[in-house]
């Protein structure tokens, strides 16, 4: 009997930082960009190729600007299908209920 | 006793009823015999009518009502926290870098707002004795679109400065997104 793969996870204010920054690098730190490159995308491709999805625990921030969102999800939307990246990818968001609309049409838009 | 005070109101009725009848029939009025089957069936068409409207339409009317008023109760609480969030970026708009608290005091007043919304978005949902609307959607894009012209840029660099030529895009924004919220309140006050 096989078992089902454990879902993924990646805490935001744990696993990142606190105070996420701005979008590119350059900016700032834990921009968007950085969160992308060092933690989003490698965990989301673990979880593409294990079959299971990715739970961002987006609670415990100071608050996510515009920029970081669209560049991290967005940014990950112009990486991989959009429709595929809204399968594996769920998210929490106690603190802010609605972020979880604003990204999902950062996803959307991603490559409109 | 106790079914004497229990059944008190309907004992009196039923002695007022039968007091009454007993005058009447003492009273030197002639009654016709015969009964009309239109005037019959006006009689019980009105009783029913009287019941429906009492404890169907009157209710129905009045929950209708308090939920309007609940979700308009919440958009007022959305636009007051607008307010400040504005009166906050007003104040700040000018400060060249933009302090890292103060990017930090908006995001968080942002979430204020952002959280009400969640907020009518939920009461909205619950709400269902009137058509639905699709009210909140369109006050979650003119939120996301103020927010987007306040922080979209660089938010959360330590050089951050609000552009001049960015001021005008932030106003607009931040009217559209209150003209949402007015209309909002006339959609529902309409809403059947």
């Amino acid at each position: 009997m096989t078992q089902v793969a454990e879902q993924l996870t990646i805490r935001i204010d744990r696993d990142f930082s606190q105070t996420p920054g701005s979008r590119n690098k350059d900016e700032g730190a834990f921009s968007g960009e950085e969160f992308l490159n060092a933690i989003l995308l490698p965990k989301f491709e673990q979880a593409e190729k294990e079959g299971t999805t990715l739970l961002i625990d987006l609670d415990g921030v100071e608050g996510y600007a515009t920029s970081f969102l669209e560049e991290a999800f967005g940014g990950l939307a112009r990486l991989h299908d959009p429709k595929r990246v809204l399968k594996i990818l769920e998210f929490k968001s106690y603190d802010e209920p609605l972020l979880i609309d604003e990204i999902t049409s950062y996803i959307n838009e991603a490559t409109a | 006793m106790p079914l004497l005070r229990k059944y008190y109101s309907q004992l009196i009725f039923l002695f007022v009823g039968i007091l009454v009848g007993f005058s009447i029939s003492r009273l030197p009025i002639q009654f016709d015999d015969k009964i009309s089957p239109i005037a019959l069936a006006t009689f019980f068409l009105t009783i029913v009518l009287a019941l429906y409207l009492e404890y169907k339409v009157r209710p129905s009317l009045s929950n209708t009502r308090n939920e309007k008023d609940i979700l308009i109760e919440s958009i007022s609480d959305i636009k007051e926290k607008l307010n400040e969030l504005h009166a906050l970026y007003m104040s700040v708009r000018e400060l060249n870098p933009l302090p890292e608290e103060k990017q930090t005091e908006i995001l968080t007043k942002l979430r204020e707002v952002s959280n009400l919304i969640s907020l009518l978005k939920s009461a909205d949902k619950y709400c269902k004795t009137y058509q639905r609307l699709a009210v909140p959607d369109k006050i979650i894009k003119a939120y996301l679109k103020y927010k987007k012209s306040l922080t979209g840029n660089k938010f959360k660099d330590p050089n951050f400065t609000f552009d001049r030529l960015d001021w005008k895009t932030q106003e607009n924004a931040y009217r559209q997104h209150m003209t949402a919220l007015n209309e909002s309140i006339f959609d529902y006050n309409k809403a059947r």
